[in-house]
């Protein structure tokens, strides 16, 4: 359903399947007199905790910041 | 009548190099946002009752995860706020008026949530950590239109090692047999972002620069 995890972690009694999308947004203006420049990295997250028969104990996921297209 | 003309005169003068700075200078602010500010640090929390579980539901997912070996497991939340002002003049001269000479000055604002867990996965420590740090300052005659960042704080901007992909096969070999205990896999901890590399569990990489 959502493909292989970026990370896998093993803890001592658990496998923790994490999810990462990054995304930099980059806006700015050369006004000569003031000039800005502002970078925005977002990030969506996904985290399942399994434990040792490969049965999902915990789960959460970050309120999405970064868009994505599903194909 | 005399005082008045003086006090004209004076009046003009600043008023005229004001305009004249004004006019040969220009500012130039550049900020970069590292993921989102933490909104809740944690001391609602009790230790040995609150469950990796209640922690997720109440602030999501952590920014890294690291496994403490049979001691438990750590999660890290981590904002990072960066902002750079610079002021800078062109100097005189037809090839030199392109130019600009700029100073700059950086500061991060910082917000840590660090939260450990037992084997039980029952919260054993929290801290919350919230600070402003000073970067520095730099110096840099740079082409006219153009917004460059005169101090270094690349340490701080560093993507996230698991996007990396295959390019972690590539690395250094000092870097790759220390894989075990790098932060990078979340096998061996966590660290802060821009945590200098000649200590702790990092100085065996032999990394270069910091």
């Amino acid at each position: 359903m959502l493909g292989p995890p970026s990370q896998l972690i093993n803890l001592e009694n658990q496998v923790v399947f994490y999810y990462l999308l990054e995304k930099t947004v980059n806006k700015g203006a050369f006004l000569m007199l003031y000039n800005w420049k502002n970078k925005t990295v977002e990030y969506d997250r996904a985290i399942f905790f399994f434990d040792r028969n490969g049965v999902l104990d915990d789960f959460a996921f970050s309120v999405e910041n970064a868009g994505y297209e599903q194909n | 009548m005399q005082d008045m003309s003086r006090i004209d005169y004076a009046f003009k003068t600043k008023l005229f190099l004001f305009l004249l700075v004004l006019a040969a200078t220009g500012c130039t602010t550049i900020h970069t946002e590292i993921d989102e500010p933490i909104k809740n640090d944690g001391g609602a929390f009790r230790e040995g009752e609150t469950s990796i579980g209640d922690v997720l539901g109440e602030i999501g997912p952590p920014g890294k995860i690291g496994s403490l070996g049979s001691s438990g497991v750590v999660f890290l939340y981590e904002y990072v706020s960066v902002t750079e002002y610079q002021i800078g003049a062109s100097p005189p001269g037809d090839l030199l008026r392109w130019f600009k000479i700029s100073v700059a000055k950086a500061k991060n604002v910082r917000q840590v949530l660090l939260l450990t867990f037992d084997e039980e996965g029952f919260l054993s420590s929290r801290e919350y950590h919230e600070s402003d740090e000073n970067l520095g300052s730099g110096v840099g005659l740079n082409f006219l239109y153009n917004i460059v960042s005169l101090v270094d704080y690349s340490q701080l901007e560093s993507q996230p090692e698991i996007l990396d992909w295959g390019y972690g096969l590539l690395k250094p070999l000092p870097e790759a047999l220390n894989t075990m205990n790098s932060f990078d896999n979340g096998e061996g901890g966590v660290e802060q972002k821009g945590t200098p590399s000649k200590i702790g569990q990092r100085t065996l990489e032999m990394r270069e620069g910091k």
